[in-house]
């Protein structure tokens, strides 16, 4: 009986501290990189009027089909002088890794968040992005996102293969004169 | 034949002038944003090959009923080399008139501009955003912005004959009284 009991408490536990985890607006997005290198990305829908300190947590998906850096930002605008929506994380996860691959900041002089990642590996991603709605006003937030290739390693390789072999036919012909 | 093979050079020198005096124009079509919730995000993108093309990029929308306005626009890249150059941020009646201009809060790698007028009240019909910018190098580039309403409480005539009646009420009322 005893064991049931504390099973139980255990589960009411668990059960409050997935609730209190739980944000008001958990929403999941696909970004579409336009020419395979650009877009700009936010939720579907904005915030209406009445979110007063409600919390959201999204996460907008995208892959990228080479080694490649990645650029990002995400701004929101309000009427509020403090803000209408406080971030509070901002973060790239690669798909199936339980830890974040990059973590962004925010810029206090710009108030903007910012998020830069190098040599990602080709693969699915995702941005994970929370906070807190700290306006009654309605209220959206946007983002950028710039990936730009990186020569992997076997390209420099390749280029000093064939150095190597342009080299070698030079001094043979020379060899040859 | 010296001559001729002059006058292609020539030829090919005044043509290579006019191609970089006229930057090829990189602008969208017109887009509108919906803002029937009060706020929305709006983007752009620019492909790759674009190097100093200039765009000017419009986003209508519409106002329901006399609101203030607050918006930015936001554009991130690896350096200040390549992405795009956010030069201008403002608000249009859809006649082309002015309301306002946007102020500029960042501009290097990352450009930011935002446009807030506490005071500038924008009264019922159409209006949009116009960005204007260049692409800095042959690099992809995008911008992203928000755009939010906020209703204010203009009394309508309505209202007011409404309180001239209650006072004329109060005031009959009153003169009643003194009388009895």
């Amino acid at each position: 009986m005893k064991k049931y009991t504390s099973i139980l408490i255990g589960l009411v536990l668990a059960a409050a501290s997935a609730f209190a985890s739980a944000a008001d607006y958990e929403r999941n997005h696909n970004i579409v990189l336009e020419f395979g290198a650009t877009a700009g990305f936010g939720p579907e829908q904005s915030f209406s009027e009445g979110n007063l300190n409600k919390t959201f947590s999204d996460l907008f998906n995208f892959s990228i089909s080479g080694q490649s850096n990645a650029d990002t930002n995400i701004s929101s605008i309000s009427f509020d002088d403090n803000g209408g929506i406080k971030f509070t994380l901002f973060d790239l996860y690669k798909v199936g890794s339980s830890v974040a691959t990059a973590s962004g900041s925010l810029d206090v002089d710009s108030g903007l968040w910012f998020l830069s990642a190098t040599n990602l590996s080709a693969g699915n991603y995702y941005f994970k992005v929370a906070g807190d709605i700290i306006t009654n006003d309605a209220v959206s937030y946007s983002g950028n996102l710039t990936v730009s290739a990186v020569p992997e390693a076997e390209t420099y390789a390749m280029l000093l293969a064939g150095l190597g072999l342009v080299g070698f036919v030079a001094r043979r012909r020379k060899a040859v004169a | 034949m010296k001559k001729t093979s002059q006058a292609i050079i020539a030829t090919l020198l005044l043509a290579g002038a006019a191609f970089s005096a006229n930057a090829a124009d990189a602008s969208h079509t017109a887009k509108t944003i919906d803002l029937t919730s009060g706020a929305a995000k709006y983007t752009a993108s620019f492909s790759s090959g674009l190097a100093s093309a200039t765009f000017t990029d419009v986003f209508n929308f519409h106002v329901s009923t006399s609101s203030k306005l607050a918006a930015d626009v936001t554009s991130t890249a690896a350096s200040a080399a390549v992405g795009l150059d956010l030069s201008d941020f403002a608000v249009y009646r859809s006649n082309g008139t002015l309301v306002y201009s946007g102020t500029q809060k960042a501009t290097g790698r990352v450009d930011n501009w935002k446009l807030s007028s506490p005071s500038v009240v924008l009264t019922a019909g159409d209006y949009y955003l116009q960005v204007i910018g260049t692409v800095n190098s042959v690099n992809a580039g995008s911008l992203s912005g928000n755009i939010a309403l906020k209703a204010v409480a203009v009394p309508e005539a309505e209202t007011y004959a409404m309180l001239l009646a209650g006072l004329g009420l109060v005031g009959f009322v009153a003169r009643r009284r003194k009388h009895a």
